[in-house]
């Protein structure tokens, strides 16, 4: 819809199949709208044109498997994703039609992703029983580096020199989540 | 509930504390492009 309120579309036609649709985000170009959905019992990453054409399933194919968060990078090149899995931990991988899904966040991560300004840096939280640490890691899953014992909530500077935290020191942010990270280029789902 | 706003350099070698209050509840910073 227009900033109005006029002009709305509808986008989805999920009618009363019980799918369960969330978190819809631009692309910074404007042309393309990267959302969640839980359709026929299983969470996933779905793409479309911004007139709602072109709808594709981006994954990952993972059972168990809950996707929230999608994140853009900055050149609408990357998209990073917080999941949740049961029972799962350690550095995971999987392909999707040639391009595919990297598991960026090891150990677990809390709370969605913030991409850096240049792309190159998906930043995340980790929490333990004892306290929250800030991540950065590139989109390949390398260079993964803790640069603060203490943080949630990362956001970066402009010029991707610099993030800010929050550190909580209240016990009920010590906590761990059991959800990770993930990334995939988006030009080749 | 105690919170600090915090900043640290992208290689983790410069970190500062941006708040010093007792009984701070902080949520979300955001930069000012």
């Amino acid at each position: 819809m227009d900033a109005s309120g006029g002009n709305r579309v509808r986008l989805t036609h999920d009618g009363e199949s019980g799918a369960s649709i969330g978190n819809a985000v631009w692309s910074p170009d404007g042309s393309q709208i990267a959302y969640t959905a839980t359709r026929g019992g299983r969470s996933a990453v779905y793409l479309m044109e911004a007139d709602g054409t072109a709808e594709r399933r981006l994954g990952p194919d993972e059972n168990d498997i809950s996707v929230s968060d999608p994140v853009w990078s900055q050149d609408g090149e990357w998209l990073a994703i917080q999941t949740r899995m049961a029972g799962r931990a350690g550095v995971f991988r999987t392909l999707v039609d040639g391009g595919g899904w990297t598991r960026v966040s090891d150990p677990e991560a809390s709370g969605p992703p913030a991409w850096s300004p240049n792309g190159e840096w998906p930043a995340f939280s980790s929490c333990d029983d004892v306290a929250c640490g800030l991540w950065v890691v590139h989109p390949d899953g390398s260079g993964a580096s803790r640069v603060a014992e203490a943080g949630v909530n990362p956001t970066w500077s402009s010029d991707s020199q610099w993030l800010t935290t929050l550190a909580h020191l209240s016990d009920s942010w010590r906590t761990t989540s059991g959800s990770s990270v993930w990334t995939a280029p988006i030009g080749a789902t | 509930m105690e919170d600090d706003v915090r900043i640290v350099r992208l290689d983790g070698t410069d970190r500062r504390n941006l708040t010093n209050y007792m009984d701070l509840s902080a949520e979300h910073p955001v930069w000012r492009p």
